[in-house]
Parts: structure tokens; sequence; C-alpha cells
């Protein structure tokens, strides 16, 4: 979905290496936004959405929300990855180095 | 937490299982009748969920084949086709199969999950990539996660969806494997493999093909989809199974590509397991001879699957897109699907029940395949029965 606020900021993540550290920070405002519209009411109650580990996806929502972060940033992310990514924090630091 | 906590999550479905007063995982067919009937439960069924789709399982020529390789060869290879396990018939039915195909080389497996992950596992290296469709079946995804390649996956027979990733993934796209089904087992659609094997060609990526449940049902001598679509020489690999449609158990690979040949020597899966017994040569041999000679055997598949998907249809349940020997009935809730598929199996129709994480779209399904074996009389029980359920039924029988 590009116009979204979070889109044009990740775009600097593209070149100068000193905006890294924001441009993660960033992401991970990106991706939480992201990841809350995925889940809607299927957001378990009293979860920390930032501990992706702890949500306990099923493997189909998993696949489905890996693809959706792929097409927004127009990237291909490995499966293994993904599926590394314990934190919202973590997935935002493999969307910025495959953005690189 | 020690070794054996992990299985506290399996006790607790198991438990949720036996609440439908049924273990719809661990039903027991107590005795086959024929290709199509048998005793389940002590109760006689007609049976939709078998994969049988050629009827063949109790073809006299397929049997007495069996009968007669188990009298001459023995009950089992006893060793490796790398050891003393490799008969003249596993090389004969490997040379049957790449003729059949009308492609140079062929390789048979003792299991179908053994042909993906011995195939995967001898073309692909950690380096490689290999692009697998979201539905892609199990074995495919674990023979690709055995192999160490980079995994993506794509949106299921999206094409677009395709084409992005093999964008992105810029010149690694040359040591790319795109791999999809012709025929997917759960909801019964085929791949777009024109659109799939043109964009193989742009991008001079490699293409596999898993044809279990399209091969003896597609095309003109049944050789599966990607010959009913006109691309068979233009699809790098081609696997299948014996376990459907040649009813016995094994599976294959055939190329046009020589290196095929020495996936013997660096194909861990095919090296270190058994070879397939004589018998299940034998019949296969058989069954595949049944096919490649022409029979009314797939007019029939078809002729009974597209009479049970226009009559689910009528009654106004929510169907896959397409009629096929797969039809699968997807319900809103899963409670639904699990009191239908126990219900229908009391009526004496035996259906394989999918549900969530199982299904590839998070439904729940009833799954029907059809047989060439089935009868008229047969196509029109199971639709009767499926009628009287109809109350408590699918997503689409709310707008009939």
């Amino acid at each position: 979905m590009p116009g979204k606020p979070g889109a044009s900021r990740v775009a600097l993540i593209r070149g100068k290496r000193e905006q890294q550290m924001h441009s993660v920070a960033d992401l991970e405002k990106v991706l939480r936004s992201m990841l809350r519209d995925f889940l809607g009411d299927r957001l378990p109650k009293n979860a920390e959405i930032d501990r992706l580990a702890d949500l306990d996806l099923e493997s189909v929502q998993i696949m489905e929300f890996m693809v959706e972060v792929e097409d927004r940033f127009d990237i291909a992310i490995d499966v293994e990855s993904f599926a590394n990514a314990k934190s919202i924090r973590d997935l935002a630091e493999v969307v910025a180095q495959r953005s690189s | 937490m020690d070794l054996l906590n992990k299985f506290d999550d399996v006790t607790l479905i198991q438990e949720q299982l036996n609440e439908f007063g049924l273990d719809p995982t661990n039903v027991t067919v107590d005795k086959m009748l024929s290709a199509t009937e048998a005793i389940v439960n002590g109760r006689q069924v007609v049976m939709f969920g078998t994969n049988n789709y050629l009827g063949l399982t109790f073809d006299p020529e397929c049997i007495e084949a069996g009968q007669q390789a188990l009298e001459r060869v023995g009950t089992g290879t006893t060793g490796s086709r790398m050891a003393n396990g490799n008969f003249n018939e596993h090389r004969l039915l490997e040379e049957e199969l790449a003729e059949f195909y009308g492609l140079p080389y062929g390789m048979v497996f003792s299991t179908g999950y053994g042909a993906n992950l011995g195939t995967l596992t001898a073309l692909l290296e950690p380096g490689d990539c290999v692009l697998l469709d979201a539905d892609a079946h199990a074995s495919l995804y674990d023979a690709a996660r055995l192999s160490g390649a980079e995994i993506y996956r794509f949106k299921h027979n999206d094409v677009d969806s395709l084409n992005a990733r093999l964008r992105r993934l810029k010149e690694k796209s040359k040591r790319t494997l795109i791999v999809t089904e012709g025929l997917y087992s759960i909801l019964g659609d085929t791949a777009p493999m024109r659109d799939i094997v043109a964009l193989k060609n742009q991008y001079d990526a490699y293409l596999l093909v898993d044809e279990a449940h399209s091969l003896g049902i597609y095309g003109e001598n049944g050789r599966g989809v990607c010959d009913a679509e006109g691309v068979l020489d233009e699809v790098d690999f081609i696997v299948g199974t014996f376990s459907k449609s040649l009813g016995t158990t094994g599976g294959f690979c055939v190329s046009a590509h020589p290196e095929l040949k020495l996936f013997r020597y660096a194909s861990r899966p095919f090296i270190f397991t058994a070879s397939a017994s004589p018998a299940v040569v034998a019949s296969t041999r058989v069954a595949l001879r049944l096919l490649s000679d022409g029979s009314d055997l797939r007019q029939r598949t078809w002729r009974n699957a597209n009479k049970l998907y226009e009559g689910l249809s009528a009654l106004g349940l929510a169907l896959g897109p397409e009629a096929s020997p797969v039809i699968a009935v997807s319900y809103d809730e899963k409670k639904n699907a699990v009191a239908t598929w126990l219900a229908l199996l009391d009526a004496g129709v035996y259906t394989n029940l999918v549900v969530p994480p199982a299904s590839p779209d998070g439904s729940s399904l009833l799954r029907c395949s059809v047989s060439a074996a089935h009868t008229t009389g047969q196509i029109d029980f199971v639709l009767e029965r499926f009628a009287e359920l109809q109350p408590r039924s699918a997503k689409g029988a709310a707008s009939v």
C-alpha cells in the first residue's frame, strides 16, 4: 500500500549508512502497523505485538504476512530469515538489509 | 522443559480430535471390498477420498503381475539401488516412464515423498534458490529445506507474485528452481502452466512440476497438466507418484536433462533407502502400460468428476474454482465441516476432512476424490447424502 506515511520514510534507508538506525526504527513502526492491520481481531488479547515468536501465528498466517511484507517493500525475503525474526525489530533489520 | 514436553501440545490436539467422537486422522479401513467400497468402523461405505483416480487397485492384470513377481523375485529387495537392490525391473520401469513422457531420462524412487526429497536435494544446494507455490505439498517444502537452498514462496497460482520474486532475485534467478504442482491436491485447481513456463524462460530459471495428482488424468495420454497445456518439453523436471492413478506406491522423476542420470550418485534420499519391492514395481509397470495403451479410464474419471462437481454445485455448496477429480466443499466453520464429515460417514460416504492448519487457505474442507471405478449410482448416492445434510452446510448454501 504505497502512499502510507511510513513508506516514504522507509525510502530513506536506501543510501547513506548513517541513516540506517533511524530507518530501522521507521521500519519497525511500519511493520507493527502492517501486522496490526493483518491480524485485526485475530491478534491475541494481551499479546505483545513486538514479540513475533509469542504470537503463536499459524504457518498460513506467517506465510501470508511474509508475502505482504515482501510486496510492500519490493524485496525478496527467504523463509528462514523470516522465521528467524523473533521480534518486529529483527524483522525490520531483515527488511533494511534486503532493501539496501 | 524436557525432551518430551513438546508432546503436551500434541496431546491437546489429539484430545480435541477425540471430542468429535471419532478422530478423523485415525480412521481404520477394516477391509477394502473393491476400488470404491470398504468396511470402515464396522459399516460399509462408498470411498470418495482415496486418490484412486483410475480405480486400478483391484485391476486383475495389475494384481496378477504383482503376484507373479512375488513368487519369481521375492518379497523385497533388501537393499538400496546403489547396492544389491538395483533390479532389472527398476531399470525397465524407468525406461518405460521416460518413454511414456517422450523424454530421455527417468528415475524411480520408493515413495512419492522420497521422489521429491531425492530430486530437490540432488538439484539444489546452499546458495541456490527455490521459489515454491504457497500451496505446494509438504514434501516439496521439506525437500527444499533439506537441500539447504534459500526458500521463497509466491502466492498460490499467482503469476504476478512469481514474476515479482524472480525480478527481485536478480542474477540469482539463474540459480533458481520454480516448484509448482500440476493439479493441487486439496482444492483441485490447476496451475497456469503456460504463464509459469514463460516466466521461467524470461528469467532463465528452472522449473519442476509435481504431477502427483494429475498423472493419468490430464492430457491426451494422461501425462499430466504440462502436457495438456502443451509445455511438457519446456519443463525441466517432472516428478510424480505411483500411489494415486497407478494404484501402487513409489515415485519418479523424468527429464530431458542428462544430469538426471547423475542424481543416483548425488541424491541421499535415493541412496540411503531400500528400493521398491518387486511386486510393487511389477504392478506399477502394468498400470503404466494400461494408461499408455489408451483406455476409457480417463474419460470415466472425468465423466464422474463433472457429474459430482455439477451436482454439488447445484446444491449451492462452495466448491473449488474448476471441476477436476479433486472436489473440495468449503465450510465457514470448522465445526460444520466436522459435523458433516461425521454425518456422511455415518450415512455411508467416506470423504477427507481437511481443517487448519492442514488446509491451504485456513478454511475447513471436505475433500472428495473421484475414481473411474465409481458408478453413476455411487455418484448419485453421495449427492443425495450431501443434499440431506444441506441445512448444516457450507459457504454457498445460504444464497440458494
